[in-house]
């Protein structure tokens, strides 16, 4: 628990103040154990310290216990970076994690390299994939090892296309060798014997908050869906690093989402799975106008249509749609494809539905 | 003359797929890098000395940058404000334009680099306002003003509108949300460096930049600000009808095979129906408007009643900016 309050304090403490309201939130911090206990001490009664960490208020002496030792390391080293004592500081940092020390240096303006803070601070597996560059940047003498099989495969995505996109194949066949191994790991989604549609256009680049994160989303959702028959991507242009096996599509350009669905049609497949923002415009409507042909002409296939993004018509729970009257699913987290569909298509496929509960059923009960 | 034939370089262009949604549609312009002008980012806008005023910063060291036709910039608490047309910042300088238009009428204050500021081009039908030579040179802040407030008035949320604030249409959180879900529409596609643009089959701009780089950092504020602006505004008033395209006639009889190269046939038709249209537009007058380095600026005035700016190089067109 400490651990994560030394990591993101001021997140926390934001939601803590939002979870109790501003008065409580008062008696408590006036140690009033009764409401404490209440309110949070029912779920940790030891937590007290913690929350008076967490809104700079020193803790009560006898409260400082030993079962918080991260809370303490940074007391202690906010005390030295305070007073400007960098020997001190470089010995107390190793305690923890690299953000909070980083935070310090910059804060309290400290004589620092960032490199020593990169190689000898906490990181978390997470934290060595996402900092790599920055190391490298730093100029520390050996980048931290990172076990690429233990990521996400979203995070793998997130590097393969960063370092496809900057030239840099360092580590590249680690990076496309763990996304093949986590891949297999990721729990699949049987819709059928299905074709997938991968929008690639301009608009699944994504937003400056998150970019890339649509086609992202998309890449990882190819991961969790079983019985791919086929995968039709749609615009994007491809991207090499000189020299090297490594290639990939990146999103560019238009959106014309119909060929997509005509070679998926023509694929034979019963399930067609689209990913997309559901932006067309090369044309627009010609999507619609060539699945209603082909269901007007007897051909038997589902539609689905997975949203990666949350387009500005969704705020009130719906995704931007491809195929009036059949609504897309929305899906900003791969994670959630499997809970989004079991509510929203409830209804309309509930076989399909009811299979994926009863399998939940049995991986909660152990069968 | 007409207007192909006064670009000697667009013969180099090619046109890429159509994009359409609703009433609009985008032909991009495919085309390859032209001289030497510096990134868009390299421009920055640096503030308003006195209304009327607008300064800007090339902070490239080797080439100069040109400020897009009608850049508009508004920020909170000062006085929102809009270029009368292009203009061109030599490397490593500022460059003050006092023919600017206010465009907030009743605010005050001045803008500076150091706030968050908005950034777009201003709506057609007031480009189209600044087409008049004499005009666009004069040094008076509010002579955009009135036509503001008769831009806003055909809009069914500000029919009785009395201040000449361009904002309020960019701010009203339903004219806002269509913006933003216009631009999402249409895409850059690899290396267009502009586009012709129309409303329901007409012409009503054509637009074609340095370089690819300069196209996917100004396309938003044309396709937002100045195109879907302008649409809403037609479409509201009634001046524009509401259109969909028509399809190809796709039939049970129709081969699985044969769908793709309908569609694709439909769609290089429309591409090649927009050939007869850039060829159609013709230059009834050119004026000289600026002239700085080795960089030229031109008002051309097109049959119709349309013009823009077009700025050479060398004598080579690097930058065009029309509405029609």
């Amino acid at each position: 628990m400490d651990a994560l309050a030394v990591n993101y304090k001021s997140k926390l403490a934001k939601l803590v103040r939002h979870a109790l309201g501003k008065q409580d939130l008062y008696h408590i911090l006036n140690n009033d154990q009764k409401l404490y206990k209440k309110l949070i001490g029912r779920y940790n009664r030891n937590a007290y310290p913690v929350v008076c960490f967490l809104f700079g208020r020193a803790p009560i002496k006898s409260d400082v216990s030993p079962y918080f030792p991260q809370v303490e390391a940074y007391l202690e080293l906010k005390f030295d970076a305070a007073s400007g004592d960098v020997d001190e500081f470089r010995k107390n940092m190793k305690k923890l994690p690299w953000r909070t020390v980083m935070g310090f240096r910059n804060t309290f303006k400290l004589k620092i390299e960032k490199s020593e803070i990169l190689e000898a601070t906490k990181m978390s597996d997470k934290d060595k994939l996402q900092t790599q560059s920055a190391q490298k940047r730093s100029g520390v003498k050996t980048v931290r090892k990172v076990n690429y099989e233990k990521q996400d495969i979203y995070d793998l995505w997130k590097l393969f296309y960063h370092k496809l996109l900057n030239n840099d194949a360092d580590e590249m066949d680690k990076i496309t060798g763990a996304i093949d191994v986590v891949d297999k790991k990721i729990p699949k989604i049987d819709f059928g014997e299905a074709a997938v549609v991968v929008d690639m256009s301009h608009s699944m680049r994504g937003s400056d908050e998150r970019p890339l994160h649509p086609m992202l989303t998309s890449m990882c959702l190819l991961s969790t869906i079983d019985n791919i028959g086929s995968v039709h991507f749609v615009s994007g242009r491809m991207v090499e690093i000189s020299g090297t096996p490594y290639s990939a599509k990146v999103a560019s350009g238009s959106t014309p989402l119909w060929k997509g669905l005509i070679d998926a049609v023509l694929s034979g497949a019963k399930t067609i799975i689209v990913i997309s923002d559901g932006y067309e415009n090369a044309v627009k409507g010609m999507f619609q106008h060539v699945y209603k042909h082909f269901k007007d002409s007897g051909k038997e296939f589902d539609l689905l249509q997975l949203n990666p993004v949350f387009a500005s018509d969704s705020k009130s729970g719906t995704a931007r749609t491809l195929v009036e009257g059949d609504k897309a699913i929305p899906v900003a987290n791969y994670k959630h494809l499997e809970t989004e569909f079991i509510f929203r298509k409830m209804l309309e496929n509930t076989e399909l539905v009811k299979n994926l509960l009863v399998g939940r059923y049995q991986k909660l009960i152990g069968r | 003359m007409s207007l192909l034939e006064r670009l000697n370089f667009i013969n180099n262009l090619q046109l890429g797929d159509v994009q359409s949604s609703d009433e609009m549609t985008v032909v991009p312009l495919i085309g390859t890098l032209r001289n030497n002008i510096a990134p868009p980012e390299a421009l920055q806008f640096s503030r308003t000395t006195t209304y009327g005023s607008m300064e800007f910063k090339n902070t490239s060291r080797e080439d100069p940058v040109i400020i897009p036709s009608h850049m508009m910039v508004r920020g909170k608490s000062a006085q929102d404000h809009a270029m009368s047309g292009s203009g061109v910042v030599l490397a490593a300088s500022d460059r003050l334009f006092e023919n600017a238009c206010c465009v907030e009428e009743t605010q005050g204050g001045y803008l500076s680099s150091t706030q968050t500021v908005q950034t777009d081009v201003l709506p057609a039908a007031l480009r189209k306002a600044l087409l008049d030579p004499t005009k666009r040179n004069k040094r008076e802040f509010g002579k955009l003003w009135g036509g503001i407030k008769t831009w806003l008035r055909k809009f069914q949320k500000f029919p009785t509108v009395s201040r000449g604030h361009i904002r309020d249409f960019f701010e009203q959180p339903d004219y806002k949300k269509s913006l933003e879900q216009f631009a999402a529409e249409f895409e850059p596609v690899d290396g267009q460096i502009g586009a012709l643009i129309l409303f329901n089959g007409v012409p009503v701009g054509l637009e074609i930049m340095p370089s690819a780089q300069h196209w996917e950092a100004y396309w938003k504020w044309l396709i937002r600000g100045c195109y879907g602006s302008q649409l809403i505004n037609m479409k509201e008033s009634g001046e524009l009808s509401r259109s969909t395209m028509i399809l190809p006639n796709l039939t049970n009889e129709t081969p699985d095979g044969e769908v793709e190269a309908i569609i694709s046939d439909f769609v290089n038709n429309i591409k090649l129906s927009m050939v007869p249209m850039l060829e159609s537009i013709n230059i009834s007058s050119e004026t000289q408007m600026d002239s700085i380095g080795n960089l030229k600026t031109q008002l051309l005035r097109t049959d119709g009643g349309g013009g823009g700016d077009l700025i050479t190089q060398d004598d080579e067109p690097v930058y065009l900016s029309i509405v029609l």
